[in-house]
C-alpha cells in the first residue's frame, strides 16, 4: 500500500510505502521510491530528482522539502536542473584561443 | 638623385661595365690592352689548386672547391661593401687578411681559410660584432635561423671577455617605424648595408641608408617614413640579423618548429617559386624560393604578406539559398544532389566563369564535365581579344621572351602596364637591365613610376600606329635595337580597342624582329595566375558568351570574383553555384556555395605569364569541409552520371598533358607557334566526331 | 687625415713587389735587390750629416707670411718661371725628375711620388684622368698644408699643372678642408689669378696644353683625408672609403683615373723640375731624400712649422728650431713623431731617431706627416693617448667592423686605465684589440687608431699597472 507524497515542478510523482509489511514491515522503516511522471518515458535518471527532495528520499527527515518550515531559501539559489551531459544542452568550455580560420558569414537580406 | 648616380658613374663612364669592381677590375685591364683573352688563372684554396676566371673574387674561387667563407654583408646579387669584414681570409705573401668577397684572385696566390691569422682575424670580427649586439637571442625572432648565431657558433670565440658590459655596457638604438610590413629593432644591427643596397639598387628606392658615423652610425630612413617599395620584405630575408624582421611574423612561431613546403604563388601572374612555412596546421609566414628563371631570389610583398587573408572570409562549408534567400550551411550531401539536380535539370544550358585564382586541374574538371553535358559556355572572367589569330597560336598570349629574357633586352616598350605593380619581380629585370644593360624602356600609358627612368611616349593608342608607320621618332629606337621587346599589359587588352591594339602590335612586332632569330619580341603580361593556363585548355576569354546566352539556367562560379558578371545580366532563373575558397562578390550572389582549397591547401597545377607549368604542394589542409577543387567537380559529376574518367592526381594530370600536349615538355617548342598549332589541331581532331 | 694612411712602411720588400702588378699591371717592383739602377734612381748616399738646411735651398720661401702671397709676389720668389718649358718637356721628364728626386708621398704613406705617377701612364682607354690634391689636413698636430696655403698659394697651383701635365690629367681638383675659410679663400685667389694671367685654362702657360683647377670644400671629417673617402666625397657622397682594388688609378674620381697627393707632394714639384731632381736628393739619405715640412708641437719653448732636411736627427731639430722641450731635454717624457696616428716614442729613442721614414721605422714608429708632438714629464700620457682614441672614435666612417667596434671599445677601456679602473691582465686585452684592429678594416684609420695605444702599451706598461694598482688600494681602503 502506497501513498502519494508530493509532486515536484517537474511532474515525478515521489511516492512512499507506509505498509509494507514482511520483511520489509520488519525493518520498522517505510520505504520511499519515485515514480517519475510519464512524461519521461524510458528518459529518466536519478538527477531529475530535484534536490530538496534528497533529504526525505534518504531517511533524513520525515518533512518533505513543502512541509519543512527550516528549509532555507534564498534568492540566490538556482533552479535545480537534470544533469544535461550527453545532450545538446550539455555544459561546453568555450575557447579562449584565436580561431585559425574566419569563415564567412553570408550578407544577411534586409 | 642616387639613382643617376649609380648609373651615370659606373655605367656611362665605364662603358657598361658591371657594379662590382670585379668587372671594373675586368673592364679596366682588358681596356688597357693587356689582357687578351682571359685566360684561366690558377690559386690554391688550402693548397687545392683550382682554375678560375681573371676577375673571380677569393670568395667566389673559394666557394668552386666547395670551402664556404663566412660573410655577412657580401650577397652575390648585391654590390660588394666589404665592410663586415667577416670573410677576411689569409694570402701567403700579404701581411695582412684580405677580404675575400671584394679582392679578385691573382694568378698563383695561395690562400689559407683555416690558417691561424686567418682564424685569428675572424675570432675579432665576431668579437667587435657581439661587442654592441644585444644578447636577446631567446626573443629575438631571428633567433634559430641567424647568421650572427651560426656564424659565431662556427668561428667565434669559446669565451667572452667584454669586461666592459660591468662599466658602460652596450649600445642602443632607437627603432624606426619603417611601415606595417618590417619591423626594426636596430640595437642588433650589425651596418652590413645589405638592406641598403638592396633598396638603391634592386627596388630602386633610395630611402635608406646611414646617418651618423663611427659607433654612433644607424640604418634607417634619413626621416621617418614608410619604407615604400612593392619588394620591401625582402630586407627580412637580406637581414643576416633580427634587425628587421616580419611585423606580421613576429613572435608567432620559431624556426625549428615550423614545417617548410615548396609551393607556387598565384597572386600575380609571374609565379614565383615560395616556402610556405606552417606550424600546426596555419600558415606562418612565406618566403621565396631560388629560382634564377623566375623570382631570382625575391618576392613581392603581395605575395609575402598576403597569407593572413587565407585565415579571413573563408568558405568552410556547403551552403545553399533557403526559401527565405538566405545563404545556410548544409552539408556535402545536400549541396551536391541540390546541385546535381539543378545541373542535370539544366542540361546544355550550363555556362562557367574561371577566375583569377582557378588551378589547371579544376579548369579541366569543368571543361570536361561541361563539355559532357553538351555546353561550351566555358569563359575566363579576364578578357583577350579573339579577333586576329585570337588565342589559338599560344605565343600570342605568352610572355614568350621569359622573364629572365628581360635582362638582355637593349629596348623595352612597355604597352598600357604597369610592371612594378603587376609584376613587381619582372620590373626589378627591368631595372636590373636599366642599370647594367644600358636598356632604354618606354611606355605608352598612364604616366606612372617604375623606380627607373623611362621615355612617356603618351597615353594615346594611336601612339602605337604612329610608331609602326615610322611617324614617331621613337620607332627607329625600336627598330635599329638589337634585342627589343615589346611588353603589352593584359588590362590594356581589355579595353573596347583592344583587338586593335594587339594588332598594331603584333604588326609591330613584326617589324621589329631585333637581331636575333630566336628573340622574341611580343609579350603579354597577364595580371592573374589562371589566365594562361585556361586559354591553353580553350576557355574563352571574357565572359560575353555567358552574357548573351539568355537561357541560361546554371552558371557555374570557379572563384570568379571580379564582378565581371551581375545577377541582371543572367536569367532571373538562372542558378549560380560558387566554387571557390573565399566569401567574396561570387558567393554573395550564388545559390549554391561549394567551399574549395586555396593554393596552399591543394597540390594544382598553375602557368605563369611565360607559360611556365609549375605545382603547388599541399602546406595545410583545407579549412572545415572545404575540399580540393578539381574532386568536388569530379564527385558532383558522378551523381550527374557523368562521371569524369580520373579518380586520382595522375590521372588528371595525363588528361592535363593531352590537352596541353607538347607544350610542356620544354622551353622552345612551348614558345613555339608551330608547336602550338600542332596541340590546336590535335585538340580539335579530338572534338571531332570523326 | 692628409693620406697618412696605406702606409707601406709596414711592408715588406718582397709584399710591394707582390702588390705592384696589382696596382701596376706588372711594372717593375721597386727596390729590388742589387741590380744596374734603371733611370729614375736616385744618386748613391754620401752624406753623413744632415741639416740645418741652408735657407738658399728652402722650398717654400713665405712660409710665415712675411712677404705677398699673391700672384706677383710669387713671381718675385720665382714661381711660375719657365713653367711653359717645364710643361714642354713632356710628361716622362717630368716624371722621370720626380723619380730622381727621391721624392716620397708627404702626406703619411711615403709612397714615391714618381712611381705612383706613372701609374697614370697607361694608354687611355677614352676616360678622362684626373689628379686630385688632398688638402683635408686633418691629422691633429699636423699644420704643413694649410701653412702652404695660406701664404704660398701659387707653389700648389703651379704644382697642380705640372703634376696634371706628369699624369696626363684634365684637371685638378683640390679637396680642401671644410675649416680652411681663409686657406680655401687664398687658394681660390690663387687659382683665379693664375687663370687670368693665363697660367691655367685652355692652353695653360702657352704650351698648348689645357688643364683646370677647381677648389672643393669639405665638411670636416678627418676621414675625407683617406683618398678613396675623399673621392667619394667629392663625387658627392658620403665620405667613406672605398674597396681597393680597384685603385684610384683604375677607377678614382666619376669613375676615372686618378691620383691623390699631398699639398706638400704636389707643391714641392716646380721646384724639383726647375732645380733638378738631383738638387732635391742630395738632401737627406737615401729612399728619404728631400726637404720636409716639419711641425713640433706641444711642450716646446717655440712651437713652430719649419721646412728643414730630410733625416735631421729628432732632438736637433726640436733644440734648433722649437727652442727645446720645456724645462729642458731632460724633462722629456714622450714624442708622437709624425701625427697622431704613430706611435709615441720615449726620451731614450728620441735622442737617437733620425727625422726621415726609415729612421723613425728603426724606433718602432712612423713618420707619418711629420708632425712632432712633445710632451714633457708634467703630462699625463695615459689621459693624452685616451684622448687621441677619443679622436679616432669620433671620426671613424662606421662602415667596417672593426674600426666602428674596436676604436669605440678602446676609447672606454682607455678612460678606464687613465683613472687605473681595471684589471692588469686588461692591458694584455687592450694590447690584442687593437691587434684585431690593426689591418683588418678597409681603410687605414683603424690603424691610426691601433698604433698610439700599442706605442703606449709598449713603452709605458709600468705606468699603467702603477695607476691600476694605486686604484685597487684606493677601492680597498675606502671599503
Amino acid at each position: 500500500m502506497a501513498s502519494y507524497f508530493g509532486i515536484d515542478r517537474f511532474f515525478t510523482f515521489l511516492k512512499t510505502v507506509k505498509d509494507a509489511g514482511g520483511i520489509k514491515g520488519a525493518l520498522y522503516k517505510l520505504y520511499r521510491w519515485i515514480e517519475y511522471a510519464p512524461y519521461y518515458g524510458l528518459e529518466y535518471d536519478a538527477s531529475q530528482v530535484p534536490a530538496e527532495w534528497y533529504g526525505w528520499l534518504h531517511y533524513k527527515t520525515d518533512l518533505t522539502p513543502d512541509k519543512d518550515p527550516s528549509r532555507p531559501c534564498y534568492k540566490w539559489m538556482l533552479e535545480h536542473t537534470e544533469n544535461l551531459s550527453g545532450t545538446p544542452g550539455q555544459f561546453m568550455p568555450y575557447s579562449t584561443t584565436r580561431p585559425k580560420i574566419e569563415p564567412w558569414i553570408p550578407p544577411k537580406k534586409c | 638623385m642616387i639613382v643617376d648616380m649609380l648609373r651615370v658613374t659606373l655605367n656611362k663612364v665605364l662603358n657598361g661595365a658591371k657594379l662590382c669592381p670585379k668587372h671594373i677590375y675586368i673592364a679596366t685591364r682588358a681596356q688597357s690592352g693587356e689582357v687578351k683573352k682571359p685566360e684561366k688563372v690558377e690559386v690554391f684554396i688550402d693548397d687545392k689548386p683550382v682554375h678560375v676566371e681573371p676577375g673571380t673574387t677569393i670568395l667566389q674561387a673559394a666557394a668552386m672547391v666547395g670551402i664556404e667563407i663566412p660573410r655577412f654583408c657580401y650577397h652575390e646579387r648585391l654590390a660588394v661593401a666589404g665592410n663586415c669584414r667577416m670573410c677576411l681570409v689569409e694570402v701567403e705573401k700579404s701581411p695582412k687578411p684580405v677580404a675575400a668577397c671584394a679582392m679578385p684572385v691573382m694568378k698563383g696566390w695561395r690562400i689559407k681559410t683555416d690558417s691561424e691569422l686567418t682564424r685569428r682575424a675572424r675570432e675579432g670580427i665576431m668579437e667587435f660584432l657581439l661587442v654592441n649586439h644585444p644578447l636577446d637571442c631567446p626573443i629575438c625572432d631571428q633567433g634559430g635561423e641567424c647568421d650572427l648565431q651560426d656564424q659565431s657558433m662556427a668561428f667565434g670565440s669559446d669565451r667572452s671577455r667584454f669586461t666592459d658590459i660591468d662599466f658602460s655596457g652596450k649600445r642602443a638604438v632607437e627603432d624606426k617605424d619603417i611601415g606595417p610590413l618590417i619591423k626594426t629593432i636596430m640595437t642588433r644591427c650589425i651596418h652590413c648595408t645589405r638592406c641598403i643596397r638592396f633598396a638603391s639598387e634592386v627596388a630602386g628606392v633610395d630611402d635608406l641608408g646611414t646617418t651618423g658615423r663611427g659607433n654612433d652610425m644607424q640604418v634607417g630612413t634619413y626621416i621617418e617614413k614608410m619604407f615604400l617599395s612593392e619588394l620591401s620584405g625582402n630586407v627580412i630575408d637580406l637581414c643576416p640579423v633580427g634587425a628587421l624582421t616580419s611585423k606580421p611574423y613576429s613572435f608567432t612561431a620559431r624556426p625549428w618548429e615550423i614545417r617548410k613546403v615548396d609551393s607556387i604563388d598565384v597572386l600575380d601572374a609571374i609565379g614565383s617559386n615560395i616556402i610556405v612555412s606552417t606550424r600546426t596546421g596555419e600558415v606562418m609566414r612565406i618566403m621565396p624560393r631560388v629560382n634564377e628563371e623566375i623570382n631570382e631570389e625575391w618576392l613581392s610583398d603581395k605575395s609575402r604578406f598576403s597569407y593572413d587573408g587565407l585565415k579571413r572570409q573563408r568558405l568552410v562549408t556547403p551552403m545553399l539559398r533557403d526559401c527565405n534567400g538566405e545563404l545556410k550551411p548544409v552539408d556535402w550531401e545536400a549541396a551536391l544532389l541540390t546541385v546535381a539536380k539543378v545541373v542535370k535539370n539544366a542540361g546544355p544550358a550550363i555556362g562557367a566563369i574561371a577566375g583569377g585564382l582557378a588551378d589547371a586541374e579544376v579548369l579541366v574538371a569543368v571543361k570536361d564535365l561541361l563539355n559532357k553535358l553538351g555546353s561550351e559556355a566555358l569563359c575566363t572572367e579576364h578578357t583577350f581579344p579573339l579577333d586576329g589569330s585570337g588565342t589559338d597560336l599560344r605565343s600570342s598570349y605568352l610572355l614568350n621572351n621569359k622573364i629572365a629574357g628581360a635582362e638582355e633586352a637593349d629596348v623595352v616598350l612597355l604597352v598600357g602596364t604597369n610592371p612594378r605593380f603587376e609584376a613587381p619581380l619582372l620590373n626589378s629585370r627591368l631595372r636590373k637591365a636599366w642599370i647594367h644593360n644600358e636598356l632604354e624602356v618606354a611606355s605608352i600609358g598612364p604616366k606612372i613610376d617604375l623606380r627607373y627612368e623611362y621615355q612617356h611616349l603618351g597615353n594615346d593608342p594611336a601612339l602605337l600606329q604612329q610608331i609602326l608607320c615610322g611617324q614617331h621618332e621613337f620607332s627607329k629606337k625600336l627598330i635599329s635595337a638589337k634585342k627589343p621587346l615589346i611588353i603589352v599589359g593584359s588590362e590594356t587588352l581589355e579595353r573596347s580597342d583592344g583587338a586593335g591594339v594587339l594588332g598594331t602590335v603584333q604588326a609591330l612586332a613584326a617589324t621589329c624582329t631585333g637581331a636575333n632569330k630566336d628573340w622574341k619580341v611580343l609579350n603579354i603580361l597577364h595580371k592573374v595566375a589562371s589566365q594562361v593556363a585556361a586559354l591553353d585548355i580553350g576557355y574563352i576569354p571574357g565572359v560575353d558568351k555567358i552574357r548573351d546566352n539568355s537561357n541560361l539556367k546554371v552558371l557555374l562560379l570557379i572563384g570568379a570574383d571580379e564582378c565581371s558578371i551581375e545577377k541582371s545580366d543572367l536569367p532571373a532563373d538562372c542558378f549560380i553555384i560558387y566554387q571557390g575558397h573565399h566569401g567574396d562578390y561570387g558567393a554573395s550572389i550564388a545559390d549554391a556555395i561549394l567551399p574549395g582549397a586555396a593554393y596552399t591547401e591543394k597540390q594544382a597545377t598553375y602557368v605563369n605569364t611565360e607559360g611556365r607549368a609549375q605545382e603547388t604542394l599541399v602546406a595545410v589542409t583545407p579549412p572545415g569541409r572545404a575540399r580540393e577543387d578539381w574532386k568536388i567537380i569530379r564527385a558532383l559529376s558522378e551523381i550527374v552520371e557523368a562521371k569524369l574518367p580520373y579518380d586520382n592526381l595522375n590521372e588528371i594530370h595525363v588528361r592535363i598533358k593531352e590537352l596541353q600536349d607538347f607544350y610542356m615538355t620544354d622551353a622552345i617548342s612551348r614558345a613555339s607557334p608551330t608547336m602550338a598549332k600542332c596541340v590546336q589541331a590535335v585538340l580539335k581532331q579530338k572534338q571531332s566526331k570523326y | 687625415m692628409a693620406g697618412t694612411l696605406v702606409r707601406i712602411t709596414n711592408l715588406t720588400k718582397n709584399q710591394i713587389g707582390a702588390f705592384a702588378p696589382v696596382i701596376n699591371n706588372g711594372h717593375v717592383a721597386f727596390y729590388s735587390g742589387p741590380a744596374a739602377p734603371p733611370p729614375g734612381t736616385p744618386p748613391a748616399q754620401t752624406k753623413t750629416k744632415f741639416g740645418p738646411l741652408a735657407d738658399e735651398d728652402r722650398i717654400f720661401t713665405n712660409l710665415y707670411g712675411r712677404h705677398d702671397w699673391r700672384l706677383k709676389g710669387a713671381m718675385q720668389r720665382g714661381d711660375w718661371y719657365k713653367t711653359k718649358e717645364i710643361l714642354l718637356k713632356g710628361s716622362d721628364w717630368i716624371i722621370n725628375e720626380a723619380k730622381v728626386s727621391g721624392l716620397r708621398g708627404r702626406g703619411g704613406a711615403g709612397f714615391p711620388t714618381g712611381m705612383k705617377w706613372s701609374f697614370m701612364n697607361k694608354p687611355s682607354d677614352g676616360r678622362p684622368k684626373y689628379l686630385v690634391v688632398n688638402a683635408d689636413e686633418g691629422e691633429p698636430g699636423t699644420c704643413k698644408d694649410r701653412e702652404i696655403m695660406r701664404h704660398d698659394p701659387h707653389k700648389l697651383v703651379e704644382g697642380c699643372l705640372i703634376a696634371g701635365r706628369a699624369i696626363g690629367a684634365k684637371a685638378a681638383y683640390i679637396y680642401i678642408r671644410g675649416e680652411f675659410y681663409n686657406e680655401a679663400s687664398n687658394m681660390q685667389v690663387a687659382i683665379a689669378e693664375a687663370y687670368q694671367a693665363g697660367f691655367l685654362g685652355k692652353n695653360a702657360c702657352g704650351s698648348g696644353y689645357d688643364f683646370d683647377v677647381f677648389m672643393h670644400r669639405g665638411a670636416g671629417a678627418y676621414i675625407c683625408g683617406e683618398e678613396t673617402a675623399l673621392i667619394e666625397s667629392i663625387e658627392g657622397k658620403q665620405g667613406k672609403p672605398r674597396l681597393k682594388p680597384p685603385f684610384p688609378a683604375d677607377v678614382g674620381v666619376f669613375g676615372c683615373p686618378t691620383t691623390v697627393n699631398n699639398v706638400e707632394t704636389i707643391a714641392v714639384a716646380p721646384t724639383i723640375c726647375r732645380r733638378s731632381g738631383a738638387w732635391f736628393a742630395s738632401f737627406g739619405r737615401t729612399r728619404n731624400s728631400g726637404t720636409k715640412l716639419f711641425n713640433i708641437s706641444g711642450h716646446v719653448n717655440r712651437p713652430c712649422t719649419v721646412e728643414e732636411e730630410m733625416s735631421i736627427p729628432l732632438k736637433e731639430l726640436i733644440e734648433i728650431h722649437a727652442g727645446g722641450v720645456t724645462g729642458g731635454w731632460d724633462n722629456l717624457l714622450a714624442i708622437i713623431p709624425g701625427g697622431s696616428s704613430t706611435p709615441l716614442i720615449p726620451k731614450k729613442s728620441c735622442e737617437e731617431a733620425l727625422m726621415d721614414f726609415d729612421g723613425l721605422v728603426a724606433v718602432q714608429t712612423s713618420l707619418g706627416t711629420a708632425a712632432i708632438i712633445v710632451m714633457n714629464k708634467q703630462t699625463d700620457i695615459v689621459k693624452a693617448i685616451a684622448r687621441l682614441i677619443m679622436f679616432y672614435k669620433h671620426e671613424s666612417c662606421g662602415q667596417c667592423t672593426p674600426c666602428r667596434e674596436g676604436v669605440n671599445w678602446m676609447n672606454k677601456m682607455m678612460y678606464r686605465f687613465v683613472d687605473g679602473n681595471a684589471k692588469i691582465e686588461e692591458i694584455d686585452m687592450l694590447w690584442e684589440i687593437s691587434k684585431q684592429i690593426e689591418g683588418h678594416s678597409i681603410c687605414a684609420l683603424a690603424d691610426g687608431a691601433a698604433w698610439p695605444v700599442q706605442g703606449l702599451i709598449r713603452h709605458f706598461r709600468p705606468e699603467l699597472e702603477e695607476r691600476m694598482c694605486k686604484f685597487q688600494e684606493k677601492q680597498r681602503a675606502s671599503c
